[in-house]
C-alpha cells in the first residue's frame, strides 16, 4: 500500500467507532482517577459540613493541583497560596520548599498534574461535558495563552513581593478559594457575616470561568492557571513526558483533531500547553506516542 | 516496537528532580514546611473573598 492509501485508511481507522468507543472508555478511566484524586486532597469530608478547615500535619506538604489549603476539606496545602504567602511575607524568605516541590513535581511529570490530579481541571473536565454550545477554537485563542504567564510573573510574583500580606492571585482570581469561600459561607455562620464587595468580584470572576467553561475546555487552565504555566516549562524535560516515534507517524493528523487543547502533538508532543490527557494517544492508530520515561523506537530490519 | 531508557535523553530531568529534592530539603531544615503548615492550618481570608 503506498502511502497516500495507508494515510486515508488510517484516517479511517482511527476514526471509526470502535476507536471512538475506546477513547471514551479510557476518558472514563481518567475522569475516574481525577476523581479519586480530588477525594485524596479533600478527604476531610467532616469540614464540609461543620465548615471548619483541616489543622492536621499533612498540610505541611503542598498538593501539586490547585487546591485552596482553605477548603473545609482539604488536607494538603496549596503550592500557589504556599508561595505567594512566603512572597509577601514581612520580612523575605525564599521559598526554598515550595520551589523545590514545585520544581520536583515539574521535572518528574510537567503538566501530567493538570490532566490528572488537578481538582479544578476535574471540575472543568465535568463542566465540558454539559451538553451546551460548544467553540473551543477560536481567534484570539492563542494570544489568550500568554494571560497565565503574566498571571505567574505578576500575581503570584511580583504584586506580592512588592506588597506584604497581599497574595494577588488567591485574593483577586483564585476560582479554587471562591469555591472554598462558598462552601464555608453555607456553612461557617461566624465568617459568614464579613463576607463583601471582594467575595462578589471573586464569584463575578469563578462565574465567567465556570460559563467559559461550558463552551471552551479549560479556559482556566489554558488561560489564567499560575501552576499549569509553571509546569508547563518542565513538559520538554519531564521524566515522564510525550514521547514521539516520528518514523511511525503516517500524518493523519488524528492526534491534532483528538487534542482538545489544540496542539498538534506530531508537530509539538511537548508542547507547554500539552496537560497530558492522553486523547491523542488513544487517537494515534500507528501508535506513534507514549506518555513515558522510555523512548519507542521501531525495529529495523538488520 | 522497543521502549528504550536513555539517560542522556532524561538527564535534564534528573538534575532538576535532584535540584527539587536538595531545595525542600534545605527548606525543611529551615523551617519552611513548618511555616507552610502554620499558614494553612489558619483559613486564608483572602482566599475566600475576606480579605
Amino acid at each position: 500500500m503506498d502511502k497516500t492509501g495507508k494515510k486515508s485508511a488510517q484516517l479511517e481507522n482511527a476514526h471509526s467507532s470502535g476507536a471512538d468507543s475506546a477513547r471514551k472508555h479510557c476518558g472514563g478511566v481518567r475522569l475516574g482517577i481525577q476523581a479519586v484524586a480530588a477525594l485524596i486532597q479533600n478527604a476531610n469530608f467532616k469540614g464540609f459540613f461543620t465548615g471548619k478547615i483541616y489543622t492536621g500535619k499533612t498540610k505541611q506538604v503542598c498538593v501539586p493541583g490547585l487546591n485552596c489549603y482553605s477548603c473545609p476539606g482539604a488536607v494538603g496545602a496549596c503550592p500557589v497560596g504556599s508561595l505567594q504567602n512566603f512572597l509577601s511575607g514581612l520580612t523575605f524568605r525564599f521559598p526554598y520548599y515550595v520551589l523545590g516541590i514545585l520544581i520536583f513535581i515539574g521535572a518528574l511529570c510537567g503538566r501530567i498534574v493538570c490532566g490528572f490530579l488537578c481538582p479544578f481541571g476535574f471540575i472543568q473536565d465535568l463542566l465540558y461535558l454539559i451538553p451546551f454550545y460548544k467553540k473551543n477554537q477560536f481567534k484570539v485563542d492563542k494570544y489568550l495563552r500568554y494571560l497565565k504567564y503574566a498571571v505567574l510573573l505578576i500575581l503570584v510574583i511580583l504584586l506580592p513581593l512588592s506588597m506584604p500580606l497581599t497574595p494577588a492571585f488567591c485574593k483577586y482570581v483564585c476560582p479554587s478559594g471562591t469555591i472554598a469561600g462558598g462552601i464555608t459561607y453555607v456553612t461557617n455562620p461566624i465568617i459568614r457575616s464579613q463576607f463583601g464587595w471582594l467575595f462578589n468580584w471573586k464569584l463575578i470572576v469563578l462565574g465567567i470561568i465556570i460559563v467559559s467553561g461550558l463552551i471552551v475546555y479549560r479556559p482556566f487552565c489554558k488561560y489564567l492557571c499560575p501552576l499549569g504555566s509553571f509546569y508547563g516549562f518542565f513538559n520538554r524535560f519531564a521524566l515522564i513526558r510525550m514521547r514521539f516515534d516520528e518514523s511511525s507517524c503516517v500524518h493523519c493528523g488524528a492526534c491534532a483533531k483528538a487534542c482538545k487543547m489544540n496542539i498538534d502533538p506530531s508537530k509539538k508532543p511537548n508542547s507547554m500547553e500539552c496537560i497530558r490527557c492522553g486523547d491523542c494517544v488513544r487517537a494515534c492508530p500507528e501508535k506513534a506516542l507514549h506518555i513515558g520515561v522510555r523512548d519507542q523506537k521501531t525495529d529495523t530490519p538488520s | 516496537m522497543k521502549k528504550h531508557f536513555h539517560i542522556k535523553n532524561n538527564l535534564p530531568a534528573v538534575i532538576l528532580i535532584v535540584i527539587g529534592i536538595a531545595l525542600i530539603v534545605f527548606g525543611i531544615s529551615s523551617g519552611q514546611a513548618t511555616s507552610v503548615l502554620n499558614k494553612a492550618r489558619k483559613i486564608c481570608m483572602e482566599c475566600i473573598g475576606i480579605g
